[in-house]
């Protein structure tokens, strides 16, 4: 077990009262397994990403535990976070111009990790760094290395963040959103490339995306969060093929496709959730089909199939039924 | 019949650009945003403007509505050339032609109220107005949007990004425009939201008999809601057709690279998928390749692609492409 997360709760005090960001959250993962986190805005996915990597701001409170090889990493000091973070945990995000520095070559700030952290010479540390461009299929990798992340394409970037992450070789890694900035044609590059990382460095990957598409390809498990909370996990085959969550039933029927002809999209009606003021219970009960009175008290998640798990008072076999929007 | 609303032939649109750390006196570059592009809007039609990131197809928008100037080619409204109209008559035009934008909350001004804001074009063209009637068309246009006329003393940040973008269509709609040209209108929102306000834009033409351009870079979205779809790259018009003969037959090789490239929310298919079909990415609309824009990634290129332009050629009904070499 490479990450065993339990009843993380991610709270923010703000003017307007508590964000209540993430309530809840517990799974597991493997070595070398990818887990895709699925949600929209202000579902907390990516809350829970930075408190596992103590990245959280400065009003944000995280408890609960995250344990990493069996040891706890939650809160701790950021010394050991610093060490943690680049050897064994790494993250890439949205928007890979403002998690570069702007103001220093490309091959230097990869160097830099390697000489901190891995006690590497100046020159070493160059080298290895132009290997790692050449591993993320950066062509000309050692005359890159004097450039600055503005003369490089979005796509381009996005490689240097990965190739950056893996410097380390880290047990995880953690894509926040990775595509989401990216034309279509790049995006599938640079999802591929994901792939291939994951089999030529052995890396866990949680994905954390809003987009359907690309966690049907790319990941073997899915979790659907909502307001903070877990809906429903399972193999990504499985929450495709029968989604057992209103939610995760709404969401895929309100995605446009290419691949099957549609008349009209399913919607789910309502807005995503307020944070600071959420309702007492489940989250999406204001927008659910299925709602009813024990809704106001939240679900446990529930195993109710192999591997599977939701968190719905409905029947299992309800959602399957449901009408139209 | 139908009738023709807008007419372009040709349009280029450049915009001189100084690169970064030149001496202030050199000749500014030329960008070339769009690029002889041609294509007409037929009353009561959806056509769907799809393109990556710097394909100009926000641009060839811009030209249409008149906020940029067209540096060549025609553009006509109901046969009137409209290329260099006046300010005035511009403002006439602009009764027609309303504009719904990506980015819903950036859109709105955050110190109007919702009322407001939607009443404003009325003022602008409507001016013979009375108040009264201005308001019941107010509260009648957010209804239809599906937002209560009684939250018309509000804010814009007291609203949700699903309710903004409703908000900027109450206002576009408002005067009763023929046609209504929206830039990435859902980009900016979530799925579940999405799915609502492609379907309320849909019903809305259907009722109000509303002619569309849609611009998105979102292939599946534009599929959704279009008539006929246009596919720019680097500011050229590679392909357009109906949309269901696009996805189904795409001819282009970017079309083609581009239909493949979008994700399939089906783990089986999605993994049968071949996920890259194009190499390397838009090259610099400074410099762009000659010839054909698409030839240093497309997959069939030959040495002829580099001397000429391919013309978009009528191959089949209502379906033109800009490749001599796809079908061999």
């Amino acid at each position: 077990m490479l990450l065993e997360i339990d009843n993380l709760q991610v709270s923010f005090s703000t003017p307007e009262g508590t964000v209540r960001a993430v309530n809840g959250l517990g799974f597991t993962l493997d070595a070398r397994e990818t887990l895709a986190i699925v949600g929209e805005s202000g579902s907390g996915k990516t809350q829970a990403a930075f408190a596992i990597l103590g990245l959280l701001a400065k009003n944000g409170k995280a408890t609960g535990s995250v344990r990493l090889n069996g040891q706890e990493i939650l809160n701790l000091p950021e010394k050991a976070l610093n060490r943690l973070r680049a050897e064994q945990v790494a993250m890439i995000f949205q928007d890979p111009m403002t998690s570069l520095n702007p103001y220093m070559r490309v091959g230097d700030q990869m160097a830099e990790v390697l000489v901190l952290h891995r006690g590497l010479s100046k020159r070493a540390a160059l080298a290895e760094a132009a290997r790692m461009l050449d591993a993320v299929r950066i062509p000309d990798a050692v005359s890159r290395l004097r450039m600055y992340p503005h003369e490089f394409s979005g796509g381009m970037r996005q490689r240097i963040m990965i190739a950056m992450a893996l410097l380390c070789r880290p047990k995880l890694l953690i894509a926040d959103e990775p595509t989401t900035a990216l034309d279509v044609t790049v995006q599938a590059q640079i999802m591929a490339l994901l792939t291939e990382i994951r089999a030529d460095f052995g890396t866990a990957i949680i994905l954390i995306t809003h987009d359907l598409g690309i966690v049907a390809g790319a990941s073997a498990r899915t979790l659907v969060m909502y307001g903070g909370r877990i809906m429903e996990t399972g193999t990504t085959d499985d929450v495709f093929a029968s989604p057992s969550h209103p939610y995760t039933k709404g969401l895929l029927a309100a995605v446009p496709r290419l691949d099957v002809p549609q008349e009209r999209l399913d919607t789910i009606p309502g807005d995503p959730p307020d944070l600071t003021n959420l309702p007492p219970g489940c989250p999406f009960a204001p927008r659910c089909p299925l709602v009813r009175d024990a809704c106001s008290a939240m679900p446990p998640l529930t195993a109710f199939a192999s591997a599977r798990a939701r968190a719905c008072w409905a029947e299992a076999g309800e959602a399957a039924f449901m009408v139209r929007a | 019949m139908t009738e023709r609303l807008l007419d372009c032939a040709d349009v280029d649109v450049s915009f001189a650009v100084t690169p970064r750390g030149a001496w202030p006196w050199t000749t500014p570059l030329s960008l070339q945003a769009v690029s002889k592009a041609t294509l007409y809007l037929d009353r009561g039609e959806t056509l769907g403007l799809v393109g990556e990131s710097g394909s100009g197809k926000s641009t060839l928008a811009r030209a249409i509505v008149g906020t940029v100037k067209a540096s060549a080619g025609r553009i006509s409204w109901k046969g009137r050339d409209v290329t260099h109209a006046s300010p005035a008559d511009r403002r006439k035009l602009g009764r027609d032609v309303q504009m719904v934008f990506q980015d819903p909350l950036a859109a709105l001004n955050p110190r109007m109220t919702v009322g407001q804001i939607v009443a404003e074009p009325l003022a602008t063209h409507r001016p013979d107005l009375p108040s009264a009637e201005r308001r019941r068309k107010v509260g009648e246009m957010m209804e239809r949007v599906g937002l209560l006329p009684a939250l018309m003393n509000r804010y814009p940040h007291e609203f949700s990004g699903g309710q903004c973008q409703r908000i900027g269509i109450a206002r576009a709609l408002v005067t009763e425009p023929e046609l209504l040209v929206c830039d990435e209108p859902v980009s900016a929102l979530d799925v579940s939201v999405q799915a609502q306000v492609v379907n309320l834009l849909a019903a809305l033409q259907r009722d109000m008999g509303l002619s569309m351009l849609f611009i998105a870079h979102d292939l599946s979205v534009v599929r959704h809601i279009s008539t006929r779809i246009a596919v720019m790259y680097l500011g050229r018009i590679v392909e357009t057709a109906p949309a269901h003969a696009l996805i189904a037959d795409p001819r282009h090789p970017y079309t083609r690279a581009l239909i493949a490239s979008v994700p399939i929310p089906d783990p089986v298919r999605e993994r049968a998928r071949r996920a890259v079909v194009l190499e390397g990415e838009l090259p610099s609309p400074l410099n762009p390749p000659s010839g054909c824009v698409f030839r240093n990634r497309c997959p069939i290129a030959r040495p002829t692609c580099a001397e000429a332009r391919p013309l978009l050629i009528e191959e089949s009904a209502g379906h033109q492409v800009a490749c001599p070499f796809h079908g061999a």
